[in-house]
């Protein structure tokens, strides 16, 4: 399995998944991935995560040519994962972000990138939490939206922007209002500016991407048209049974 | 299940009083609540902890296990859940998270982000605790991930941000305006001040330290000065400062100017109100004592003269107290200081008052010159005159370097900033500070 330069493979998994995948994903999983594990409170978080990981770490395998259960990931000093180059020949660029229901990845060479998938539904404070934190034109053209498509608007411009902090690395630690997405109906999604940078909006390029009926997502990366490609994970590993052959 | 532990007396400890070891008990207790929470299955933490000297003994030199199991039966205390919100802001937090995760019941020391809580459940969280007034963001939330982190935090945040200094008027287009007050610490006059000063002129008062909170009082104007510049700084990230004060008030922001200039921001000006410098004033050269208090009982009934009886009682009592205080309380604990000083310490400042810490501070203050500009606004009645000589330049001119200026108000030490003289008082600082605000405007 192989990634062409200037491609973007975009996989997804459902979830949860049945007992047994759970506990075969738990195998491939490294020490501190199962000591993060059991924090979980609830099970079914334990279980969604050890899943994500697992599933992470057979697509990873499978670009770098290695087993799974060998991979090591690194961490930024904000807990964005990342396959450190010293470790591995060819620099693969990865993210991933799951909601309830759904864990979206996204794998690409050499340019850095973020996904952020949420599922439709009714944002409680909605308007409360945009005004304290998108920025103020955001939040003028949020209130343009008609009502019964405003939840919806707002998770369009939340995941283009939370892709943006995952790409960049910094997540929630960067103020949320500080950069600027176009996120409306019939806008073409991209980074209108950026409080730190000028250059910002022509480093990265954001999509809109593909995603289940009930879901929307949103990605960034770094440079210019992207090839992208859909791929599910169920189809592609789970149709002979094991997960690890 | 009970704990008893023993608590080892530190050698050179200090004696500490049963309510102080009491509150530093229980402190012990939740710490090792906490830490064997953190070490523990849950079943075996000890519900109760007992601290003790040391542990009773029978006659062959063993612990007596009876003895021990009666001092359980006296301070047997109902076994809490550590997870258990506390105070209020973990109450109202735990309320709040439970809504937005929508979780039951969280626990204090339950991680946010493995109670199920992501990027989006953040914000909406946050939002909702700055709504309920505490004060925390995502990028705290990020590092202090429980409820009881963030508690923490919130409280220590609002501590710095809003009760020591108090924004008496933050409208009105000119420089802020800083006041520290007299030993009393009389939040009032300011805010009567503020009202002549007029809309346009922001006026903060600076909280005496000693007064909110676990702060003790300080004894030295350097300490008290270091203390309110931390918190200007960040009202106003730079210069010039404004400051005024009035009595005590008035040395503090001379020292607090001095800091301000050490440190390379720039000050506006000084304006000191009716503070004499220690020395400018003495006893009348060829009085005895028995004239001197002849004098100061003639200048108290004069001042009773036209007062119903019950005033008098009322008034008599008044000066009594003040008599005790600053005749006895102050000297002594001047006397108590400087000896504490001699022996290279210092006075433990937890157990004096704030206006005995403050007499302290500048009786032993020591003046150096200033060479910024000051004026001094001036009570011209000086009542204690017939007994005390008050040189007419109030130790300042020996001091300031810069524009010193005096400007005369009526009233004397204890009414000038009452009324009517208080409008005088503004309509001076007015005059003052409009000379610096043009002169600034001009240069910039």
């Amino acid at each position: 399995m192989q990634l062409q330069e200037n491609e973007v493979q975009i996989w997804k998994l459902k979830l949860p998944q049945q007992a047994n995948f759970v506990a075969q994903s738990y195998h491939l999983l490294s020490e501190d991935e199962k000591n993060r594990a059991e924090k979980y409170k609830f099970n079914e978080d334990r279980d969604n995560f050890i899943s994500s990981r697992g599933v992470l770490r057979i697509i990873a395998g499978k670009y770098l040519d290695v087993s799974p259960e060998s991979i090591k990931f690194s961490y930024s000093s904000y807990g964005k994962p990342f396959l450190s180059l010293t470790e591995y020949p060819i620099r693969v660029n990865f993210n991933l972000s799951d909601t309830k229901g759904l864990v979206l990845y996204a794998f690409t060479l050499k340019n850095e990138i973020g996904i952020d998938v949420e599922s439709l539904h009714k944002i409680m404070d909605m308007a409360a939490v945009a005004s304290r934190f998108f920025s103020i034109n955001e939040v003028q053209r949020l209130k343009h939206v008609a009502l019964a498509k405003r939840d919806d608007a707002f998770l369009s411009c939340w995941t283009l922007k939370e892709a943006y902090i995952k790409a960049i690395g910094e997540g929630l630690s960067c103020p949320l209002d500080q950069f600027e997405m176009a996120f409306t109906e019939g806008q073409k999604p991209s980074l209108l500016y950026s409080q730190w940078d000028e250059n910002e909006k022509e480093r990265w390029q954001m999509y809109r991407i593909q995603a289940p009926e009930g879901y929307i997502a949103s990605l960034a990366v770094e440079g210019r048209s992207h090839n992208l490609i859909y791929k599910d994970f169920e189809k592609e590993f789970l149709q002979f049974g094991s997960v690890t052959k | 299940m009970t704990a008893y532990l023993i608590k080892e007396k530190q050698s050179g400890e200090r004696n500490v009083s049963i309510a102080e070891q009491e509150a530093y008990n229980r402190q012990l207790k939740e710490e090792i609540r906490l830490f064997c929470a953190q070490k523990l299955n849950p079943y075996m933490i000890p519900h109760n902890f007992v601290i003790l000297e040391k542990f009773p003994q029978n006659k062959n030199g063993k612990i007596d296990r009876m003895a021990l199991s009666k001092l359980s039966d006296i301070v047997e205390i109902a076994p809490m859940d550590i997870n258990t919100p506390q105070t209020f802001q973990e109450k109202i937090l735990a309320l709040i998270w439970s809504d937005t995760l929508k979780v039951p019941k969280v626990g204090i020391h339950d991680n946010f982000f493995y109670l199920g809580g992501d990027s989006l459940t953040s914000l909406q969280m946050i939002n909702k605790a700055n709504n309920a007034g505490i004060n925390i963001t995502v990028a705290q939330l990020l590092d202090n991930p429980t409820i009881y982190s963030l508690a923490a935090l919130a409280l220590n945040g609002v501590k710095q941000k809003s009760s020591l200094i108090i924004p008496i008027n933050e409208k009105g287009n000119n420089p802020v305006l800083f006041f520290v007050p007299a030993i009393t610490g009389d939040i009032n006059s300011c805010k009567k001040l503020s009202y002549y000063l007029g809309d346009e002129q922001p006026l903060y008062f600076l909280v005496p330290v000693g007064s909110v909170g676990k702060t003790s009082p300080l004894t030295k104007i350097e300490d008290i000065a270091a203390h309110h510049l931390k918190e200007i700084i960040k009202v106003q990230a730079d210069g010039p400062y404004y400051l005024t004060g009035f009595c005590f008030g008035g040395f503090v922001i001379y020292e607090l100017a001095k800091q301000l200039e050490a440190i390379g921001k720039e000050v506006g000006i000084l304006i000191i109100i009716d503070s004499y410098v220690p020395g400018s004033y003495y006893p009348k050269p060829g009085l005895s004592l028995f004239q001197m208090n002849k004098a100061r009982i003639k200048n108290q009934l004069d001042h009773m003269q036209n007062m119903s009886f019950g005033k008098k009682i009322k008034h008599v009592r008044k000066r009594m107290k003040k008599g005790w205080k600053v005749r006895v309380v102050r000297p002594l604990a001047r006397l108590t200081n400087k000896f504490y000083v001699s022996k290279g310490k210092n006075i433990v400042s937890k157990y004096i008052s704030i206006d005995v810490a403050d007499d302290i501070a500048w009786n032993s203050y020591k003046f150096k010159e200033y060479n910024g500009d000051v004026s001094i606004i001036r009570a011209n009645d000086i009542n204690s005159g017939s007994w005390i000589y008050h040189e007419a330049g109030m130790g300042w001119e020996k001091l300031v370097r810069g524009k010193l200026k005096f400007i005369d108000v009526g009233g004397n030490h204890s009414t000038i900033l009452k009324e009517p003289n208080i409008k005088q008082v503004a309509g001076a600082i007015k005059s003052s500070l409009s000379e610096v605000y043009a002169k600034n405007l001009v240069e910039a």
